[in-house]
């Protein structure tokens, strides 16, 4: 509100401030979108990932993308709905052989996903928690304490979200949705006990 | 870097690699940056009707990808997208009802009282469903003006309307909530007092 605004009671701009500026589409709305672009020759069909080059090194930028994504998703409006009581998932977001991005814009248009993925999670009440995790991998048990760098393998878990589902099918159906296997990454679905 | 030359980067480097590639996942990407604030603004603008709102998105997306290549960035891409969103709903409003999407005689709509007013159990008053009650035309106006950071200028080339149009339907956009407010609150009152 930029202008006339003197005949806005304060009240009246608070409430309208409040309101939400965003709101999570359908997923299967996307799926017709692509669909009906594909049938009029405006998409070309997903081909291979990248023709830039693939980086396997663990990078700050993407776990800077992730952070990006988790915080998004907590931070979200205060109002959303409360996670869906029932089942719950942790889905872990591994390294794979996601394709970390060259520019800072290219960054930045990853965080716009990983936050619009989130907050239509938050949206639906089936966002629970998320965190991303650091580099540094210390591993303790019967043998010697080993010291890795995340650097070492493919199965580096990234970070994780928990979420909420009807079932597992529901928690692979919203995993298939994140953003992180488009880029390349992985995601190991687990339900949580309840103990 | 400001945040509006941030977000102007990214838009650049998601539509650069659309352009380029017309590929399905860069395509997801640029969906997934603009989608979720273009569904609430159709949703606001269909009153609520998801059906509606959902036909609306993909009719932009369609009208988007075929224009992306003529635009020449002179606005954000934020609102180009929306221009093109809400040029989709008033021609399906045309369609619907020719009268009822002329601004004009939206004035006459106008209703003497406020609508039907709820409160939430925490006393937060539902404005949301209160905009989406609001006659087409002042929706219109105040969606844009409110809530999308339009100016009356802008307002003015995206509706076909003059400038002073503009300003005359927000101020009783804004007195029609405001004239529900006022009931809210009384009502409140008299539910405190009973």
């Amino acid at each position: 509100m930029s202008e006339t605004d003197d005949d806005v009671p304060p009240e009246h701009r608070r409430l309208l401030s409040e309101l939400d500026r965003e709101a999570a589409a359908p997923p299967a709305l996307e799926e017709r979108i692509v669909s009906a672009l594909r049938a009029r020759g405006m998409l070309r069909a997903a081909g291979p990932r990248s023709r830039a080059p693939v980086r396997l090194a663990a990078a700050a930028a993407g776990l800077i993308l992730l952070a990006a994504g988790f915080l998004a998703g907590r931070s979200f409006d205060p109002r959303r709905p409360s996670p869906t009581p029932g089942p719950r998932y942790a889905l872990f977001l591994l390294r794979g052989q996601e394709r970390v991005p060259q520019r800072p814009e290219e960054e930045a248009g990853r965080v716009a996903e990983y936050r619009a993925w989130a907050r239509g999670l938050a949206k639906s009440g089936r966002f629970v928690s998320g965190e991303k995790l650091e580099d540094r991998v210390e591993r303790v048990g019967s043998a010697p304490d080993v010291a890795a760098s995340a650097e070492n393998g493919e199965e580096e878990i990234r970070g994780f979200f928990v979420i909420s589902a009807s079932d597992f099918q529901d928690a692979l159906s919203v995993a298939r949705g994140c953003p992180h296997l488009r880029h390349g990454g992985r995601i190991l679905v687990r339900p949580i006990a309840s103990v | 870097m400001t945040r509006a030359e941030s977000e102007s980067g990214t838009d650049r480097a998601l539509v650069s690699d659309f352009l380029e590639s017309r590929d399905e996942g860069a395509f997801r990407r640029l969906y997934a940056a603009h989608t979720p604030r273009l569904y609430l603004f159709l949703l606001r603008l269909s009153g609520g009707r998801e059906a509606e709102a959902e036909e609306l998105l993909q009719e932009t997306w369609i009208r988007a990808s075929s224009s992306l290549p003529a635009f020449r960035w002179q606005s954000a891409l934020a609102t180009w997208l929306c221009g093109i969103a809400l040029n989709a709903w008033r021609e399906a409003a045309r369609a619907r009802s020719p009268v009822c999407a002329s601004i004009e005689s939206a004035a006459e709509e106008i209703p003497a009282g406020p609508p039907e007013t709820r409160a939430d159990g925490t006393g937060r008053v539902d404005l949301e469903r209160a905009i989406r009650r609001l006659p087409e035309g002042f929706r219109e106006v105040l969606l844009l003006h409110d809530l999308e950071g339009y100016t009356h200028e802008e307002i003015a080339g995206l509706l076909g309307i003059s400038p002073g149009t503009s300003k005359s339907q927000l101020s009783r956009a804004r007195g029609w909530l405001r004239r529900w407010l006022v009931a809210e609150a009384g009502s409140a009152q008299k539910e405190g007092v009973q």
